[in-house]
């Protein structure tokens, strides 16, 4: 995957989800070395992961990528 | 229009290549020779090479990674944070990123997907080993954007921790 050159409008929802990425990856160091804290939901990673790799596709059959980066935007700021 | 130097890193998913394609606005240091330092995981000297301002390959030979009697074929580049500065002349005109190559690594994960898919048969393991691909792809993700913030440290340890969970996962139990 091309991981930098998808990666670079500082204020894009890629960003987010690159924010997302790194607080979660927090999240797993805390818990699995210090049992502080809780387990990272994978199930919610799978599909922020999925609707990341469809956006950065720039391609999708039946929803325009504004309503995508919409539906994402609302996980991510739950 | 002022010059401004940028390039980004294009994994083409094979691991004997490393694709780096110039997108600067060189102005009037187009016909100006321009050169490349990579710095591979692990080393504090880069290897310095000409710059194409289009697209540039590198493989082990050029990377100084080939050995003496590898004859002809290249060799798998490493995995790890690569450190990348282009230069131009004068280099007070320079862009420098730092990228985390994890081509081998999701080129094994990708086994661990083919191996899962043939033993998968809804039992406890084959979910077991599911989430663990789940578990090294976050990893691997999480450690990629890291990367590209800058925090080098935490990349690292959590792509070790991905490479560990997978070298672990790496061996199908029942079938092949």
């Amino acid at each position: 995957m091309a991981q930098t050159i998808y990666k670079q409008t500082p204020s894009s929802i890629l960003d987010k989800v690159d924010n997302y990425y790194m607080c979660q990856g927090e999240q797993y160091i805390l818990k699995n070395d210090y049992n502080v804290g809780e387990d990272v939901d994978l199930i919610l990673y799978s599909l922020v992961s999925k609707l990341d790799d469809i956006i950065s596709s720039g391609v999708c059959l039946n929803t325009p990528t504004e309503r995508i980066i919409e539906k994402l935007n609302l996980i991510l700021t739950r | 229009m002022d010059i401004r130097l940028n390039f980004q890193v294009y994994d083409s998913r094979d691991p004997k290549e490393f694709i780096i394609i110039d997108t600067s606005r060189w102005e009037h240091l187009s016909e100006k020779t321009s050169i490349i330092e990579i710095t591979l995981p692990g080393e504090s000297k880069p290897v310095i090479r000409y710059y194409t301002k289009g697209v540039n390959v590198f493989n082990s030979e050029m990377l100084y990674l080939s050995c003496d009697d590898c004859g002809d074929a290249f060799e798998d580049l490493p995995d790890g944070i690569y450190k990348i500065t282009v230069k131009g002349s004068p280099d007070k005109f320079n862009k420098t990123r730092q990228y985390l190559r994890t081509t081998k690594t999701r080129l094994k994960l990708d086994q661990l997907y083919i191996n899962a898919a043939g033993c998968f048969n809804s039992n406890e393991d084959s979910r077991k080993t599911v989430i663990k691909i789940n578990e090294i792809d976050f990893l691997l993700k999480s450690a990629e954007a890291n990367t590209r913030a800058g925090n080098n440290e935490i990349a690292q340890e959590l792509f070790f921790k991905a490479q560990k969970i997978l070298d672990k996962n790496s061996k199908c139990k029942t079938c092949k």
